[in-house]
């Protein structure tokens, strides 16, 4: 197992029904990955700003990434290889 | 029902390692291990293997070559453990949070039964957090505790008062609260190894064998433990409790293992300043003043030393504090063998409202506006945004987050 660090914004398809917010479907680096599985979630409120982490499933491989509310900006943490 | 006195103890199983297995599934029913030179937390997979908290890397590799190691992230930790609290506050009116821990106080709260509580919160934790608890329920803290602990793992154990005695009979004496390895060598001695044969000693003759501890243990091996009875709303793993607290903690401490053993005079004193300024503002968060420090450090052979100091008046000032601990750094670091580990513990705390500050020095005055200035913008930036004193140091030979500097045992980078 290889966990490769990559801190890129990303672009997010996320459905915020129900007061929730899932992530749905993410474009990185002109590709396009479906979310399969959302595998936990965890809230940061450390700093002063409020950021929604996810751990995901999408194309075989787990994905971390994160939505900052101060700059409403998705970004892509980390992909487990 | 409504029970006089319903304590819960609930603990995060395997705390580091879940939270990985959960964010990883390729990681579910494989042994894992988190830490960096020895193992914080590992995974009952990897227990199975003998392996456990505290144990070098390089022995677990031995005893298991396939298990995953990874380094962790307190950070993350630091979120789950607050998510899982928020569902227990809806069981629990007060709450007493550690880092993979907390106390919860159900007396007077309305239950069809104590079990079921205790299951309907372990199911609400795995539901909505996705994290393994063990849910322990008792009459006081150390029921409590000793209940969850034979609930492990992922379980639920009520012990009725009633029963309290009749349950610790047959367990070791290393199961009670201020047993360890020496009273438990003097009690073998005696051929007492369990409780129940503990329970036929009277108090006066434990009470000569151990002075007052003597006498607690004679009240806790008969399920009886006065130890804060109630329990209050605080988080004492937390720098920040939102909530004043009620009941103070005895003692507060922060350690951590080196990146690299080392001799280097400079790093260690600006590590030990990193340590002692994280406890000394917890301690301010929580209205404290210090009245005792103690300087722990390990050498790279393993050897342990520690020392404490009281000080001449209690203080809620970094430069006093990191004055008492350089001078006892100075009188344990007399061997020429590198150090892996650092540690300070700050106890015999007394509450500010003790102390008047009508015959404060100036000097003495700026120095403690100073502490409160730098914790203000700390609470309001997190701890990063700020590095002070010998600490200064550490810059640029460690990594960096908002927490503060990424310590080698992420279950101390408190």
């Amino acid at each position: 197992m290889n966990i490769e660090k990559i801190d890129e914004p990303i672009g997010m398809l996320a459905d915020f029904s129900g007061g929730q917010c899932r992530p749905v479907r993410f474009m990185w680096k002109s590709r396009s990955y479906d979310v399969s599985t959302v595998n936990g979630q965890w809230i940061d409120r450390e700093g002063g700003t409020l950021s929604l982490h996810y751990s995901v499933q999408a194309a075989g491989q787990t994905w971390l990434l994160h939505l900052n509310i101060h700059d409403v900006q998705w970004r892509l943490d980390q992909v487990v290889v | 029902m409504k029970l006089e006195n319903l304590i819960l103890h609930v603990d995060i199983d395997a705390f580091f390692a879940s939270v990985e297995q959960l964010l990883i599934p390729a990681l579910r029913g494989r042994p894992v291990i988190v830490g960096s030179g020895v193992i914080a937390s590992c995974s009952y997979e990897a227990r199975r293997f003998g392996l456990k908290a505290g144990m070098p890397l390089r022995e677990a590799r031995r005893l298991c070559p396939r298990v995953e190691v990874l380094k962790g992230d307190a950070q993350i930790y630091r979120c789950f453990a607050e998510h899982v609290w928020e569902v227990c506050r809806r069981y629990m009116p007060a709450l007493e949070t550690y880092l993979d821990e907390a106390y919860g106080d159900a007396t007077g709260v309305s239950v069809n039964s104590p079990p079921e509580l205790g299951e309907d919160l372990r199911r609400s934790v795995a539901r909505e957090v996705g994290l393994p608890v063990s849910v322990g329920l008792g009459a006081n803290r150390m029921m409590a505790k000793i209940a969850s602990s034979a609930a492990k793992p992922g379980g639920v154990k009520w012990i009725p008062a009633s029963k309290a005695r009749e349950y610790l009979a047959p367990l070791p004496v290393r199961k009670l609260p201020g047993v360890g390895g020496r009273t438990e060598q003097v009690l073998r001695d005696m051929n007492i190894t369990t409780i129940g044969r503990l329970c036929e000693l009277p108090r006066a003759t434990l009470e000569g064998m151990f002075g007052m501890r003597g006498s607690e243990l004679y009240d806790r091996c008969r399920g009886i433990d006065d130890r804060g009875r109630k329990v209050a709303a605080v988080n004492v793993a937390d720098q920040k409790s939102s909530t004043p607290p009620a009941r103070k903690p005895k003692t507060i401490s922060r350690e951590t293992t080196f990146h690299h053993p080392t001799c280097d005079a400079v790093h260690i004193e600006g590590m030990l300043f990193y340590l002692l300024e994280r406890a000394m503002r917890c301690a301010r968060s929580l209205d404290l003043y210090v009245g005792a420090i103690e300087t722990r450090i390990r050498y790279d052979d393993w050897k342990q030393v520690d020392a404490s100091h009281t000080l001449a008046a209690p203080t809620q000032r970094d430069d006093v504090a990191f004055a008492a601990a350089r001078d006892l750094l100075g009188r344990l670091y007399r061997r020429r063998v590198s150090l892996r580990h650092v540690g300070v513990t700050l106890s015999k705390f007394s509450p500010a409202a003790m102390h008047g500050r009508l015959f404060e020095t100036a000097p003495a005055a700026r120095q403690r506006e100073l502490c409160e200035a730098v914790d203000g913008i700390r609470d309001r930036f997190g701890h990063a945004a700020v590095v002070t004193g010998a600490s200064i140091d550490l810059l640029g030979k460690l990594g960096r987050n908002e927490y503060g500097f990424i310590l080698r045992t992420p279950s101390l980078t408190k």
